[in-house]
């Protein structure tokens, strides 16, 4: 009975209270962040065809063996990437309507698959950071220290690298972070 | 026959957004409020509760072309609202309850004392379910919208008899966290 006062009670104190953006506002934010998004959407399509563009045109102007070979190592590139990023993501789309605990399961698995892009990302950059070095130092005159302090090897290489290296460190102390905090959350939530 | 089927199809596509624009203005301007006071009642400033906000406006306009009604508006509505709090949560990794000066207090000033006085009793009914564990404050927060005990277990995806003993924790600990500020 006391309970039944206290909810109705506490319930009305609870719903008296309307503050926050109206649903009007609510619309002019969604229309703005979608615009963002599908602008966000178009960078890495936009990355895609610019980079490989560029080997293309390249290789065509000039069909020598290395330049076929950046192009088809680009394309390669883009491929495994592409498709690296979809397998590692697997499993972990939902529907947004899920419930609580079907939620909570999601999100771990995301969490997870972040994790596995992260390692994902550091060996396709080594990786990638490798074979350029490799093109450079087979099929241009320059020598190994005057490749090493090159501009775009500055940029690739000696700034790109730490910057990553320091992404991935404080990405994946986020994310296992994020993990830990929704797998307790998933014993305490247990039926 | 061209033209007009083009145009026909314009027509359809124009009225089938329009419809679903309106459907998208109908389910928020009815629960507005209570995805504010929800928001609210899992961030530390107003901004955060707006962001919150645009958040899950965003992932209602991204999941209703996906709703089939197979379960109720309301229902489907908290289910993402749940989900976007839950998710706010774990990302910035939130788990130490927030104390009561954390509250960003912004409503105009009451004008009468018994205003003054229901405004300070809301704040602390706030800020003691702000300090509730997370499935508590889940359970409680709903309960407080007016949400039945099916709809409960529809939106956090356990059973209804798991819902009344979510329900007596969170009153139980509410009440003590009520009486420990007063």
């Amino acid at each position: 009975m006391n309970a039944k006062v206290d909810i109705e009670a506490w319930r009305q104190l609870w719903q008296a209270s309307a503050d926050g953006p109206g649903a009007a506002d609510l619309r002019d934010r969604v229309a703005r962040e979608t615009r963002r998004q599908n602008i966000a959407m178009i960078g890495p399509v936009l990355v895609t065809i610019v980079i490989g563009g560029w080997t293309l045109l390249r290789a065509n102007a000039s069909p020598g063996f290395d330049n076929v070979l950046l192009a088809v190592e680009t394309w390669l590139f883009i491929a495994v990437a592409w498709l690296g990023g979809l397998w590692i993501d697997r499993g972990t789309w939902r529907p947004l309507s899920d419930s609580t605990s079907a939620f909570i399961d999601i999100s771990i698995r995301r969490c997870e698959a972040a994790l596995r892009g992260l390692k994902f990302l550091a060996v396709m950059y080594v990786v990638q950071l490798a074979f350029i070095l490799f093109w450079k130092l087979q099929f241009s005159s320059i020598g190994f220290a005057e490749l090493i302090t090159s501009w775009p090897v500055i940029v690739l290489g000696w700034i790109a690298g730490p910057a990553l290296a320091g992404f991935v460190v404080w990405y994946g102390r986020a994310k296992r972070a994020e993990l830990r905090y929704l797998l307790d959350l998933r014993r305490s939530a247990l039926p | 026959m061209a033209v007009d089927s083009i145009s026909t199809h314009l027509n359809v596509d124009a009225t089938s957004r329009a419809a679903f624009e309106d459907r998208f203005r109908t389910l928020l301007e009815g629960d507005a409020p209570a995805l504010a006071r929800l928001a609210a009642s899992y961030t530390r400033s107003a901004s955060d509760r707006d962001d919150l906000l645009q958040d899950i406006a965003m992932a209602v306009w991204k999941a209703l072309p996906r709703f089939r009604g197979e379960c109720s508006e309301r229902t489907f509505l908290f289910r993402i609202a749940q989900n976007r709090c839950l998710a706010h949560l774990s990302k910035r990794r939130i788990t130490v309850p927030l104390d009561d000066e954390d509250i960003d207090r912004e409503d105009p000033a009451p004008t009468t004392e018994h205003q003054i006085s229901l405004e300070q009793e809301r704040h602390r009914l706030v800020a003691a379910v702000r300090r509730l564990p997370l499935i508590y404050r889940q359970a409680i927060t709903l309960s407080l919208e007016g949400l039945s005990y099916k709809e409960l277990a529809e939106v956090l995806g356990i059973s209804e008899s798991n819902v009344g003993v979510r329900l007596n924790r969170a009153r139980t600990l509410l009440k003590t966290f009520l009486e420990e500020h007063s």
